[in-house]
């Protein structure tokens, strides 16, 4: 362990409270914890420009180094969201329900991409769906209008599995969640080790509380992160669709 | 030197077996070649109770008998086993010993550091 890791301050911290645990095991489980957490809260958002292409609607994803797709939180074009394909076609009327594809909001000035008669087809309409996790699938019109606007795709990363097996100790994690998710990834680690079946450290009472505590963070954390992580901000204003 | 060259080879294992022994001398009552089994032996009943040991592929280290008493390399070899549990297979070792039916020893003290092996695997107080 060098002086400066980042991880310096969870591996000293689970290393007194699971006294006999290697230094492996704990990795491992932090790994593990750490995997779950962002997987859970979505707590780890990465964002990528997308530029259309003539006739082309799959799109790899560039993914930062030793990281994996999780989830796709959703995808905006010059300002306006773009809706998920499971959410579009069933035909006009529930794009209109959905408050996302009205044809004179989609340009500021007016004027719709969407022509009435492609509404009705879900095949027509632009929205977008992730069917693996290394591509984005945009359905929709890929002329000339359609490429003026790229693509914002916002979504959700967890730790990439090659980083476990690699011995240069970097997980390729940002700075700023070893602080800030301190407390939650040292309770769901202690929650793992201590209930580990016939190890010297096993303790099914405590495994118990830190795990509790855990789920409670990651609960927190998620609608945390939902809200960009500024205090006390709600979720919809009163009155609600009202003036604000 | 730093606390974690204790038992760190495949030598210093058999020296503080031969040491719990009191077999430090030439003709030894108990041979390399015993004592590098009992020391693979232990390697395996580690694996079966404690998996964690071995990650992150669960190798399983193996050492040739035969080469302890002409391969002075071998000595040299290190055991990959955690410092934290390295005492655990001297026990085993010398545990595994005196399973035999030899004077001056009992089935007692055997199995009390068989036990031990076992008891410091799996329990913090041990």
């Amino acid at each position: 362990m060098t002086a400066c890791a980042p991880t310096d301050r969870l591996m000293q911290t689970l290393t007194v409270e699971a006294p006999g645990a290697p230094d492996a095991v704990i990795q491992l489980q932090l790994f593990n914890i750490m995997d779950e957490f962002f997987r859970r809260t979505n707590a780890w958002r990465y964002e990528q420009e997308i530029e259309i292409k003539e006739n082309t609607h799959e799109y790899v994803l560039s993914l930062p180094a030793d990281t994996t797709f999780v989830r796709m939180l959703g995808a905006a074009r010059n300002g306006i969201p773009v809706p998920p394909a499971s959410a579009v076609g069933g035909g006009t009327a529930s794009i209109a329900a959905l408050g996302t594809l009205i044809p004179d909001l989609t340009f500021p000035d007016g004027d719709s991409e969407f022509a009435p008669s492609d509404t009705d087809l879900a095949a027509g309409i632009f929205t977008y769906a992730v069917y693996q996790p290394q591509y984005i699938t945009i359905t929709g019109p890929t002329d000339e209008e359609a490429r003026k606007f790229p693509v914002t795709a916002v979504m959700a990363l967890s730790l990439g599995k090659s980083c476990l097996e690699c011995d240069c100790g970097e997980w390729g994690l940002e700075e700023w969640m070893y602080d800030m998710f301190f407390q939650d990834w040292v309770d769901g680690t202690l929650g793992r080790l201590l209930g580990m079946a016939s190890k010297p450290w096993t303790n099914t009472t405590m495994a118990a509380y830190h795990a509790r505590r855990f789920r409670n963070a990651m609960a927190f954390r998620k609608q945390e992160a939902n809200r960009g992580f500024a205090y006390a901000a709600p979720a919809w204003r009163y009155p609600r669709g009202g003036w604000v | 030197m730093a606390a974690t060259a204790a038992l760190e080879t495949v030598g210093q294992y058999l020296t503080e077996s031969r040491r719990l022994l009191q077999d430090e001398f030439t003709p030894y009552r108990y041979g390399d070649d015993d004592l590098i089994d009992a020391l693979n032996i232990g390697l395996l009943e580690a694996r079966r109770l404690r998996a964690d040991l071995f990650l992150p592929v669960f190798t399983i280290p193996w050492f040739d008998p035969p080469a302890a008493d002409a391969d002075a390399t071998l000595r040299d070899t290190k055991v990959p086993f955690d410092p934290m549990y390295r005492q655990s297979l001297i026990y085993y070792m010398v545990g595994r010993m005196q399973l035999r039916d030899d004077e001056g020893t009992t089935d007692a003290r055997a199995g009390a550091l068989l036990t031990k092996f076992t008891s410091q695997l799996l329990t913090i107080a041990s």
